[in-house]
């Protein structure tokens, strides 16, 4: 009878094929990821109990020239950016995918309120400068060589998904406190909406300062 | 009766579910469709809607594109009526096709037109020399008059979407469209329950002794 053992096998085939194919579709998560995907993941990274340095007072005004961030190995230039139609600061286009945009008319890195850096997350066929920026945890450094030669360093204190919908403009490019210098890093993240071609929710990293080297003299 | 037939039959129940969910997505807009005229706009222009197929004489069109829905009006008429709307396209959207899907007669229909977005029109020739005379004042219009930004930015082509996060939360990869669908997680599972049901049954005539036997 293997003709009986074959169709039992097939039988079983069918099984384990349908459930398969219904637990991926049903599961609509990446395997070995259960962080939610929107709200406030610093959470998610923060070390026990370790507190964050104390804030440095802001420093004069120079316009940025390269960002980096050690703990995610990003190295970056940064060019200055305008606004597009929508409001929304305009990354530098996509076939200069590794280089990160300011916005230009915002506050410098270093100098009191939120400076705001943009970068793709990637292109539409491979990683962008920004890639990794949703993994860095509080407590990273990020560095800004501006155009003195000072270096500014930035603690980040914060990393949050805000959905398109909904978008919060104040919580993502306001200054969380008065008078302190701030930067943020923003990229896109959430889930990708291929119908729309873009992807849903913004990841906004949130930076202090609490270091400045090579600073002109009584500045 | 050897298991044969409950597995054959089994086979030929999967297929059918296979190909009933795709029977029941092609009968749920047969006959409505929607064509968007200019067909290829730029961000932030206005366009008009024509709907086909829809029985009642309202409904409303949607799409990513477009940054409100446009609403749909015209005569009764089954087949033949006809219904029309205008909105505009949001600004800033990336070069591509968008669906665009139409509620009416009580229910959706899913992308039955599409819109397609092209944000840069290529000059058909290039200029022989410099512009002679520089406007004497800025445009009136332009989007830096913001103080500060207000919208999302617009930050990732979606290359990697389909890969697993490198071990960051806040990027999960796969987007609810891009799953394998409704019509799929249906078939899945039924084609495990048919399965199932199928080997429980063989199970039962084998210990029943109403089988042939050992395989």
């Amino acid at each position: 009878m293997s003709s009986g053992r074959a169709l039992t096998g097939t039988a079983w085939a069918v099984l384990v094929l349908g459930l398969w194919v219904w637990g991926r579709d049903a599961a609509e998560v990446p395997l070995g990821s259960s962080a939610p995907i929107t709200g406030d993941i610093a959470a998610v990274g923060r070390p026990l109990g370790e507190p964050l340095p104390p804030e440095h007072d802001p420093v004069g005004a120079a316009e940025p020239r390269r960002v980096e961030v050690p703990s995610l190995g990003i190295s970056a230039p940064v060019v200055a950016r305008g606004l597009d139609g929508d409001g929304a600061i305009d990354p530098p286009p996509y076939d200069m995918p590794h280089t990160v945009g300011w916005y230009g008319s915002g506050p410098r890195p270093g100098a009191s309120g939120a400076a705001l850096l943009v970068g793709h997350v990637d292109t539409d066929t491979r990683p962008a400068v920004f890639y990794g920026l949703s993994a860095v945890r509080p407590g990273a450094a990020v560095t800004v060589t501006r155009s003195d030669g000072s270096v500014v360093e930035f603690t980040v204190d914060d990393v949050q998904v805000l959905p398109r919908d909904g978008f919060d403009a104040r919580k993502a490019y306001g200054p969380r406190r008065p008078g302190r210098s701030e930067l943020r890093l923003i990229t896109c993240g959430g889930s990708f909406d291929r119908e729309a071609g873009a992807y849903t929710a913004n990841v906004v990293v949130s930076a202090y300062l609490t270091g400045a080297k090579g600073m002109a003299a009584g500045r | 009766m050897s298991s044969g037939p409950i597995a054959l039959r089994a086979a030929g129940a999967a297929v059918a579910l296979v190909l009933a969910p795709a029977a029941g997505t092609a009968l749920a807009h047969d006959g409505v469709q929607a064509t968007v005229a200019p067909a290829t706009a730029a961000p932030g222009a206005d366009i008009d809607v024509h709907v086909t197929g829809c029985k009642g004489a309202t409904g409303a069109a949607r799409s990513q594109a477009f940054v409100a829905d446009a609403e749909l009006t015209g005569p009764e008429g089954g087949k033949k009526g006809r219904l029309t709307g205008d909105t505009t396209l949001k600004s800033g959207l990336e070069d591509g096709t968008y669906k665009v899907s139409v509620t009416c007669d009580g229910h959706d229909h899913h992308d039955v037109g599409s819109v397609r977005v092209r944000r840069h029109h290529e000059p058909t020739h290039k200029p022989s020399h410099p512009p002679t005379n520089k406007p004497s004042h800025e445009p009136a219009r332009k989007p830096t008059q913001h103080a500060s930004p207000v919208a999302p930015v617009h930050a990732g082509g979606g290359g990697t979407a389909a890969y697993a996060a490198p071990a960051a939360p806040g990027m999960a990869q796969t987007a609810g469209e891009a799953g394998l669908g409704t019509p799929y997680t249906l078939m899945g599972l039924g084609m495990a329950a048919v399965a199932a049901v199928a080997v429980a049954l063989r199970s039962a005539r084998r210990r029943s002794g109403a089988g042939q036997g050992a395989d």
